[in-house]
């Protein structure tokens, strides 16, 4: 492959954050990932932080304030390194990316948002897609929670009942629709794509209509469209005359589909290849400098130079950490030094929902403040890698509700550092007067 | 090489697959590949009758396997269980049979190619054909050339020969050109197009003997012939690589099949066969790693045209990313845009099958509306059937990437 | 209090207790069974899915031997539904001496277990992940059994034929009236009530809870518990059961059991049945054992471990936990005779393959302590749902959901219909475990981390009740699951439980669901029993990853 300013490994949003930050710093970006990330799983809204301490009973109002009392609480945590500047600065570029692809996101680092969860719990969150907004404000009024008869995959009425369990107004309506009744299989995204179709929507209006009024709004699963999502929307709620809004459902995650999407035709417009398939399976050092990686093709290894390069490969679920049953735990991709429990014995604990969580789930790699993988001696092992996501140790996203904020400030700011935009640990946006790597030698 | 039957433990059940499955997205009769693969295999035994025909929906794309965030073999785990479908039920179909040896039917068609073709392409005999054997009467099927490659290879010489005004002397790279049975048959001119690149480059390029690569038979659950396929294919190829040379095809589904797919499905894990398979390429990414090395002639002449490229669901397998856009973007005018469709639904014989025909054109459907509406005058593809059926979806001609860069080298076919 | 009254009281609800109410109730006794929690909870529940031909017992233990063989051919008559004809194999391995398999060889045929031996490269084209050194193979007729459908069966005939039986009630007293059993007090678990149960003739098939049935009565019944660890892998590594032809010894049996296939055991004494944990080193033996078998078995992919415990009985102690010493044939014992109280019969000891025969003996002298002579006929009558007349099939899940019902699965790994867990439900299931036993439901690879919430919806959907109890039934069926899951947890069922976290706490903030402080007559067990199988991690650590270490 030819030589690229800056190798991103993994598509999930650290991966993806990574390539928009070292696109808009002018790098020419490569992306190589295994498979999909975990942004086609997960609910497909942009949580911050919804806890801290991640077992507190209370959610967390304003991630502004407590992200940057982490900083200084918690060191050894991904936002210690970015600080509340680099989250904003990441945020900001997101926000700005989404858009110009026509998904709109909502909210700020001043508040999180309650949204109802397809178990009828809120959620704390921190930016929430256009179409799920309304879901934000379920403490005022009347609420509808609608399923579709005949799919496995949500269920109104356990969602309405826990609202109601929190004092909350709501009810449910089961839709039967023939057309979504009859589909198969039935996958959020085959449903979703069948809602594009004008026909399927209005059988799902003509369902809807009768239920609206008397209502504030109405939650549906996050099927409302696909390619013709923001029109699917806009045509329902004209349709039925109240705010509608998307709840998640069980992966994969139709709003997650269309985060993937959006950020991918944004960096396909900055010239960023992204090669889903390529997964790294060697890497190529010349002493503390990483000169290319390999992908496993059908038969031969593939190498893919690069100036520098930002592993983004996920954590144990996205598979850019392995654990073994003798106890060891190692980082798949480039063989980078672990932080993890000394022993399985010391992995997880007997309650599964335990609020302090599975000690295992922290296991990482550990950087220094420029995000660089360090040794158990704090030796940095490359100096033009750097890491960002779930790979990083120190954190448990989902019990912190902090899976896209920290994938993205971490993925955001190591994609500008390996495009050679040096910046302060834990600040915003820095000087270029400390240039960490050269830039690449193609141009 | 993996046990392809062991991944299915890597499946944590996440659907994703079956999400970006492209027929799952257009028809309900197949039921996914997370459902149909690692799921429904932990159901099958070698001990009983297959209990899911569902299986012979998927076509075999692969795009699964790409998305796939655990490496599981979904794709190959439904080959294999509609080989033991076929099996169980006696025997695989007359059509299915016919559909994968298309060696055979251009090995007798050949002699009396225009009337084969008048034979295959007229009303009556489609109309038979759809009857009698289940193939679709409106699915695109090829023409027989009136001479195939081989033997024009064989008027040339049939030997290696350098080229006039090529940079770089004969010998620093040598070739084992695998035509395939499209490029023999029925696109012969894509052969000479292969060979007048490869020439060009001062690479020393023969033709070894060879026969079909067995992909048609895989994909058709016909997995003994293609068993003496992939055979006869090794005794031909690894002394041919151990003599220095690389083979180099111009159909991906060819090279994937020497690369890992008929190691993987026939469990065949000969020495041999791995050093075919490592010393295989698709005829783009032996030129793009050319290009690497410095090598390659970039004195292309402009092309003015635009083009719809599609990088077929074969290449992509083949996990080497796009060599064709990247060959495609050196040659000055050429405008390209790349298709992000994921499959254009023929799927090598999938989509010619009666009940099969419908599923393909929807599956290919975003693809066609892109040629469509790319205003390209030309389309391009890697692999044969994949053109045919662009082709056919969308009246636009539709090229293999090797001829626009023999075009632009300024060798034009003589050879009509 | 409420009163109910019959001639027969059976305790337990497992292949036992089932058996004996069946059996009972077809002879016309009128008959009530008490089980403290769900039928099968216990080790029937717990148990490695084998029909034994009685080869493992040959050489050691003729009797139970001989039990297992006539057992397995009258089994298979009546329940073939719940069997599948794998056939079995006993294997010489390189590491195990050859000269055993003549004794081996010679057992067999001393009981009547038809046993032939086939050459190595016979039993690998049978089982070709077998290990390829293996010196010798006999092939046996051992069978893969389904203990969950084969109760539910025998409960369900023993119904129709009149008994009664009462899950989640739990005997708490005996009621002793002039030196006679007259029946006992139990509690329900659900309504919260007492329940007098009177009765000519109790029964106490308790299992490994025997003991304390009997010293409930005043009798002393010494009762070895002997638990043996199993572990699932995620799919069939062969399609035949496998044996070591060695002495007994742990890890040497290998079922392929329904889509999985089961590793075990091993047999230690512990105190408690109810209180007992699965160590590190007891899956790792057993993974090493099946790595002996088939090469590559350490790689394949965990799903799940269990115990389940053995109501070994023997007269007198044990030396030193060496439970492999304690025949496995059953024992009744009548406590007239034995203690001096009448009314109460025990019958412990035995295995699943025999439960049938342990039944007949139970029943006979029932009946002949009440004077009634009507011969047992459960040998001669199949069970219901055997209807086919045809061995269970592994592809039949598939088969059945062919043809567009793939979109009513609620358990996708398991291919569980939406039909059949509101069958469950609509059943009475107190938790989802309940429904579990009865579907599969949460049994395949993702250990419910999708059906979980949607069993969890369709059971408030169904009963309507108050949304804690549907937030504690999916609260507690996922920590269920996670008891057997932590034993194994690294890898791929790692990745796997991770992403179940990321649906239940990433997605549903499903670990903030109000209970309403809620527990169900199991959670506590749930918990309890993770606790003694997870080794470390005790203190409650926040912010930091604990001890750490770099590799």
């Amino acid at each position: 492959m030819a030589s690229q300013d800056v190798v991103v490994v993994g598509a999930g949003p650290a991966g993806l954050a990574a390539a928009l930050g070292a696109a808009e710093a002018g790098a020419r970006v490569a992306v190589l990932a295994g498979g999909v990330g975990t942004t086609h799983l997960a609910a497909g809204t942009v949580d911050v932080l919804g806890y801290w301490p991640p077992g507190a009973a209370d959610p967390v109002k304003r991630p502004r304030e407590i992200v940057a009392r982490l900083v200084e609480e918690a060191p050894g945590h991904p936002y210690a390194l970015v600080g509340v500047a680099g989250v904003e600065e990441a945020l900001n570029a997101f926000g700005r990316a989404v858009a110009a692809q026509g998904l709109a996101y909502e909210g700020s680092l001043d508040a999180n948002q309650m949204l109802p969860t397809p178990a009828g719990a809120l959620k704390p969150t921190c930016l929430v897609p256009r179409a799920m907004a309304a879901g934000a404000a379920v403490a005022e009024g009347r609420t509808l929670i609608a399923g579709f008869a005949g799919t496995q995959d949500f269920y109104p009425g356990f969602v309405a009942a826990n609202l109601r369990a929190q004092g909350l107004d709501a009810g449910h309506v089961w839709l039967d629709v023939a057309a979504v009744r009859a589909r198969r299989p039935q996958t959020a995204v085959v449903l979703a794509s069948l809602l594009d179709d004008p026909a399927v929507l209005n059988e799902v209006i003509r369902a809807v209509r009768p239920h609206a009024s008397g209502v504030d709004r109405i939650g549906l699963p996050a099927v409302l469209g696909f390619r013709r999502h923001p029109e699917v929307v806009v045509r329902l709620e004209e349709a039925v005359g109240v705010p509608v809004f998307e709840v998640p459902t069980l992966p994969p995650s139709v709003p997650g589909f269309r985060l993937f999407e959006a950020l991918r035709r944004h960096l396909a417009a900055r010239r960023v290849r992204i090669t889903i398939g390529a997964e790294v399976v060697q890497a190529f050092a010349d002493g503390d400098r990483l000169v290319a990686v390999g992908t496993a093709t059908a038969s031969r290894v593939q190498r893919h130079p690069a100036a520098a390069f930002v592993l983004a490969t996920g954590g144990i679920l996205g598979g850019g950490i392995v654990t073994r049953p003798d106890g060891s735990v190692a980082e798949v991709a480039l063989g980078l030094p672990v932080s993890a429990p000394a022993a399985r014995e010391g992995w997880l604990r007997p309650q599964l929902m335990h609020p302090d969580g599975h000690p295992i789930y922290r296991a990482g790699v550990r950087v220094d403040g420029r995000l660089r993988p360090v040794t158990g001696e704090g030796q940095v092992v490359y100096g033009n890698v750097y890491a960002a996501g779930a790979v990083l140790a120190g954190t448990d996203l989902w019990r912190e509700k902090s899976h896209e904020g920290v994938s993205l400030a971490t993925g955001y700011r190591a994609g500008r550092a390996a495009a050679g935009k040096s910046v302060e640990p834990g600040s915003g946006e820095g000087s270029r007067a400390d240039l960490p790597t050269g830039r690449g030698g193609h141009g | 090489m993996a046990d392809v039957e062991a991944t299915l433990d890597a499946c944590i059940k996440c659907n994703i697959c079956t999400s970006y499955c492209p027929p799952a997205q257009v028809t309900g009769a197949f039921p996914g590949p997370k459902y149909a693969g690692p799921q429904a295999q932990r159901f099958r035994s070698p001990r009983e009758p297959s209990p899911d025909a569902s299986v012979d929906y998927c076509n075999g794309c692969r795009v699964c396997n790409l998305v796939c965030p655990a490496g599981v073999k979904i794709a190959e785990l439904n080959a294999r269980a509609r080989a033991s479908l076929f099996r169980d039920r006696g025997g695989v179909p007359l059509r299915e049979r016919l559909l994968g040896r298309a060696e055979l039917l251009g090995r007798l068609a050949r002699p009396v190619a225009p009337v084969a073709n008048l034979l295959l392409h007229n009303a009556a005999s489609r109309w038979a054909a759809e009857v009698l054997l289940g193939i679709d009467r409106r699915a695109p099927l090829p023409r027989f050339a009136n001479r195939t490659f081989r033997e024009w290879f064989s008027r040339r010489g049939g030997r290696a020969r350098e080229a006039a005004g090529a940079r770089f002397t004969t010998g620093r790279r040598k070739v084992a050109y695998f035509h395939g049975c499209a490029a023999n048959y029925y696109e012969p001119h894509v052969g000479r197009a292969a060979l007048a690149v490869l020439e060009r480059n001062g690479v020393e390029v023969i033709v070894p003997e060879q026969v079909c690569c067995g992909l048609p038979m895989l994909s058709n659950g016909d997995f003994d012939p293609a068993r003496a396929c992939f055979q006869t294919n090794l005794r031909h190829l690894a002394p041919v690589v151990e003599a220095g040379y690389d083979i180099v095809g111009t159909s991906t589904s060819c090279t994937l099949t020497l690369k890992a797919e008929a190691r993987e499905l026939l469990g065949d894990d000969s020495e041999a066969a791995r050093l075919v398979g490592e010393h295989t390429y698709d005829v783009c990414e032996y030129l793009m790693a050319m290009h690497e090395a410095g090598e390659l002639d970039t004195g292309f002449e402009p092309l003015e045209l635009r083009v719809a490229y599609h990088p077929p669901c074969q290449l992509n397998a083949h996990r080497i990313g796009h060599p064709a856009t990247e060959l495609m973007a050196i040659i000055p005018g050429l405008e390209v845009e790349e298709s992000g469709a994921a499959c254009c639904g023929i799927a090598g014989t999938y989509g010619l099958k009666k009940e099969k025909y419908a599923v393909g054109m929807a599956v290919g459907r975003p693809l066609f509306d892109f040629v469509k509406d790319s205003g390209a005058t030309v389309a391009a593809c890697d692999s044969e059937t994949c053109r045919w059926q662009i082709t056919h979806a969308t009246g636009v001609r539709c090229l293999h990437p090797i001829e626009l860069l023999a075009r632009a080298y300024g060798l034009a076919d003589g050879q009509a | 209090m409420r009163r109910i009254s019959a001639d027969v009281l059976v305790i337990g609800g497992g292949a036992t207790g089932t058996g004996v109410a069946r059996d009972a109730a077809m002879r016309g006794l009128w008959t009530v069974l008490l089980e403290r929690r769900d039928l099968n909870h216990g080790t029937t529940g717990r148990n490695h899915g084998l029909l034994h031909s009685g080869g493992r017992y040959a050489v050691k233990d003729p009797v139970s031997a001989r039990e297992c063989i006539e057992e397995n051919r009258i089994l298979r008559r009546i329940m073939p539904h719940c069997i599948e004809d794998t056939g079995g194999l006993f294997v010489v391995t390189s590491s195990d001496d050859p000269a055993y398999g003549d004794r081996f060889k010679a057992a067999c045929d001393a009981c009547g277990i038809p046993c032939e031996e086939i050459t190595p490269a016979g039993a690998l084209r049978r089982e070709p992940r077998l290990d390829p050194r293996l010196r010798r193979a006999f092939s046996v007729p051992d069978g893969a059994a389904d203990p969950f459908v084969a109760t539910l069966a025998t409960a369900e005939s023993a119904r129709a034929h009149g008994a009664r039986i009462y899950r989640y009630h739990e005997v708490t007293r005996v009621v002793l009236r002039g030196g006679r059993v007259s029946g006992v007090v139990a509690r329900d678990l659900v309504n919260d009530e007492e329940v007098l149960v009177e009765a000519a003739i109790t029964v106490n098939a308790a299992g490994a809870w025997a003991g304390r049935i009997a010293a409930l009565a005043g009798c002393e019944v010494k009762i070895v518990p002997a638990k043996g660890v199993m572990v699932a892998l995620n799919h069939r590594l062969v399609n035949t059961v496998v044996n070591r032809c060695k002495p007994p010894g742990d890890g040497d049996i290998l079922v392929p059991v329904g889509q999985v296939c089961v590793i075990g055991t091993t047999s230690y004494e512990v105190p408690d049945p109810e209180n007992y944990g699965i160590e590190a080193w007891e899956v790792a033996l057993l993974l090493d054992e099946g790595e002996k078998l088939v090469p590559g078995f350490k790689a394949a992919r965990a799903l799940r471990a269990w115990a389940g415990v053995r109501p070994l009985y023997s007269g007198e102690a044990t030396a030193g936990g060496a439970t492999r010493e304690v025949s496995r044939t059953f024992t009744l014992l009548d406590h007239e005779t034995r203690d001096g109280v009448a009314g109460l019969l025990t019958i412990t000891g035995g295995k699943w393959t025999t439960f049938r025969q342990m039944a007949q003996v139970t029943v006979d002298a029932v009946c002949q302590k009440l004077g009634v002579a009507r011969p047992c006929r459960t040998h001669l009558e199949p069970l219901p749902g055997s209807e086919r007349r045809d061995y269970h099939r592994v592809g039949a899940p598939l088969r059945a959901v062919e043809g567009g019902r793939q979109a009513e699965l609620v358990c996708e790994c398991e291919l569980v219909t939406r039909d059949q867990v509101e069958t469950a439900i609509d059943a009475g299931a107190v938790t989802l475990d309940d429904v579990r036993r009865s579907t599969r439901l949460g049994m395949g690879p993702c250990q419910a981390g999708f059906c979980g919430y949607r069993a969890a919806g369709l059971l408030h959907e169904r009963r309507q009740p108050a949304v804690q109890e549907a937030n504690l039934a999916l609260r507690d069926f996922l920590q269920e699951r996670w008891k057997g899951l932590l034993p194994v947890l690294w890898g791929r069922q790692l990745r796997q439980a991770r992403l179940d976290e990321l649906i239940y706490l990433g997605i549903m903030n499903a670990e903030r669901l109000d209970t309403g402080g809620r527990k169900s007559p199991l959670t506590d067990f749930y918990l309890q029993q993770a606790e003694s199988s997870a080794h470390g991690v005790e203190q409650p650590l926040t912010g930091g990853g604990g001890q750490e270490r770099h590799g």
